[in-house]
């Protein structure tokens, strides 16, 4: 049994079919990247994974661990392990991140049967994955996202990553528009979460992200299909030929 | 549950709460005591006149209404801009479900006296079902030509990504619901008030 089994996956959005038959595997523990043009269809992937209703699945089959994520709520997938760090996140004005973060972590926790993490553990756990990202206290006191500039929402959503522990991650665009300092720092936030037991799909156009975080395999996206997959060296030849021998 | 409609009256620190119902307030604060009232509204007809008579007379007025099942409330409020350099702000944001249908009229009238006056009105509303109904008519009539005045409106249901953002972190749909519902309403009410509105809450999402 794959990790996560998506096969021959078609997708509409706005009565107009973005994915045309999409097919990925990955096991446990792997790291995949995701290349391709723009409007490609490479975040539709990431919002149908994580149950976007916006976008509507006509055909194919999506697995995570063996269980049916297409009867799975977002909120239902998320608590089972899966969580996308979105390309452009929304701002939440008058929700503390804390108490977004408390919430979140608690269902989750509650749903597994386990016990709610009290006010002291809840703090240490905030204020320890804050500073290895280098998120200040100020920041923390902020509502979610409001008013963040485009690296500073990246930064927090690798946090709320970092923070909630997911077993499979979906980074879409970490690297838009990041400085060198920044683009470090979250890598370095990625890194330090791969584990045997935890698989990634990085979502990018650029190479750039892909000398931080080494992946196991790359896939060019196309027109809603992966028309071609092949190991760390595939960025490399992306980035000198573009994806025109693809198309 | 209480749903009478509450009236809070501020003077500097201290509140003063009167139940009010179906019934027409008229207040007309000096200069050297604005009106600041907070006013919760769960059905009926509320009418609220201020006349801002003395010159630099103030006002603020926050309205939230939580308007289910189908009930409606009509909500009036008008601002007359009298004397000079008055000032004016009123907030309202409401919550509407189930049948419930709400009107919001809201006024400022600024008269030909009331030069470098600023009349200010902000209304948001949410919608929790399709059958619930707001219809806001904000009336501006400005008789004076150096004054500032500004009025908005937006009625809609609630944000798709902000709601599928807070499921993909595991939150269900009730604490998402919840959560948007409370951040939307904050500051509207002194938080003595908190209870009651957490709890229309938690019985509407
Ligand atoms: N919510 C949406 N509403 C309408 N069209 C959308 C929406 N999301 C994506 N699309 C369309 O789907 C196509 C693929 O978009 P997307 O998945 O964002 O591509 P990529 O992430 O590869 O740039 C684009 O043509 C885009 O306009
Ligand atoms: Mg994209």
């Amino acid at each position: 049994m794959a990790f996560l089994e998506i096969k021959d996956l078609h997708v509409e959005v706005a009565g107009k079919e973005i994915l045309k038959g999409c097919t990925l595997s990955i096991e446990e523990g792997e790291v995949h990247a995701i290349m391709g043009p723009n409007g490609s269809g490479k975040s539709t992937l990431a919002n149908v994974i994580a149950g976007n209703p916006v976008y509507k699945v006509t055909k194919g089959s999506l697995l995570f661990r063996g269980q049916n994520m297409l009867e799975m709520s977002p909120d239902e997938r998320a608590r089972a392990g899966v969580f996308m760090a979105f390309q452009s996140p929304v701002e939440l004005p008058g929700v503390g991140i804390a108490q977004f973060l408390k919430t979140a972590l608690n269902e989750k926790l509650k749903s597994m049967g386990k016990p709610e993490l009290d006010a002291v553990q809840f703090i240490k756990r905030l204020k320890t994955r804050a500073q290895a990202l280098n998120i200040s206290d100020a920041m923390l006191k902020r509502s979610v996202n409001e008013g963040f500039s485009g690296g500073e929402k990246k930064k927090m959503e690798t946090f709320q990553m970092a923070f909630l522990e997911p077993d499979f991650c979906i980074l879409d665009e970490m690297d838009a528009g990041l400085d060198i300092d920044a683009l470090k720092t979250v890598s370095d936030g990625i890194n330090v979460m791969r584990e045997k037991t935890r698989s990634f799909l990085l979502i990018t156009h650029f190479q750039r992200l892909l000398n931080y975080i080494e992946p196991d395999y790359i896939h060019i996206m196309i027109d809603g299909q992966i028309v071609h997959s092949g190991d760390k060296l595939l960025a490399k030849s992306l980035e000198e030929k573009g994806y025109d021998e693809y198309r | 549950m209480n749903t009478d409609n509450i009236l809070l009256i501020k003077k500097g620190d201290v509140i003063t709460q009167r139940h009010i119902s179906d019934q027409y307030m008229t207040f007309e604060p000096n200069a050297s005591e604005p009106l600041e009232c907070f006013l919760l509204v769960f059905k009926g007809d509320t009418q609220i006149q201020v006349n801002l008579k003395e010159e630099g007379a103030t006002c603020l007025i926050q309205a939230l209404y939580l308007i289910d099942k189908d009930h409606k409330a009509n909500i009036d409020i008008k601002i007359s801009h009298l004397g000079r350099d008055t000032k004016s702000s009123q907030i309202i944001k409401g919550i509407a479900t189930d049948q419930s249908k709400v009107s919001f009229f809201g006024n400022i009238y600024i008269d030909n006296n009331a030069q470098k006056s600023d009349g200010y009105q902000n209304h948001r509303a949410l919608l929790l079902s399709d059958d619930a109904c707001v219809q806001a008519v904000p009336a501006l009539e400005i008789y004076a030509d150096d004054v500032k005045c500004s009025h908005g409106s937006a009625t809609g249901p609630l944000d798709e990504n902000a709601l599928f953002y807070l499921l993909s972190r595991g939150i269900s749909s009730k604490s998402a619901k919840k959560i948007l519902l409370e951040s939307f309403v904050s500051g509207m009410i002194p938080t003595e008030y908190n209870s009651i509105i957490q709890q229309w809450i938690e019985d509407h999402v």
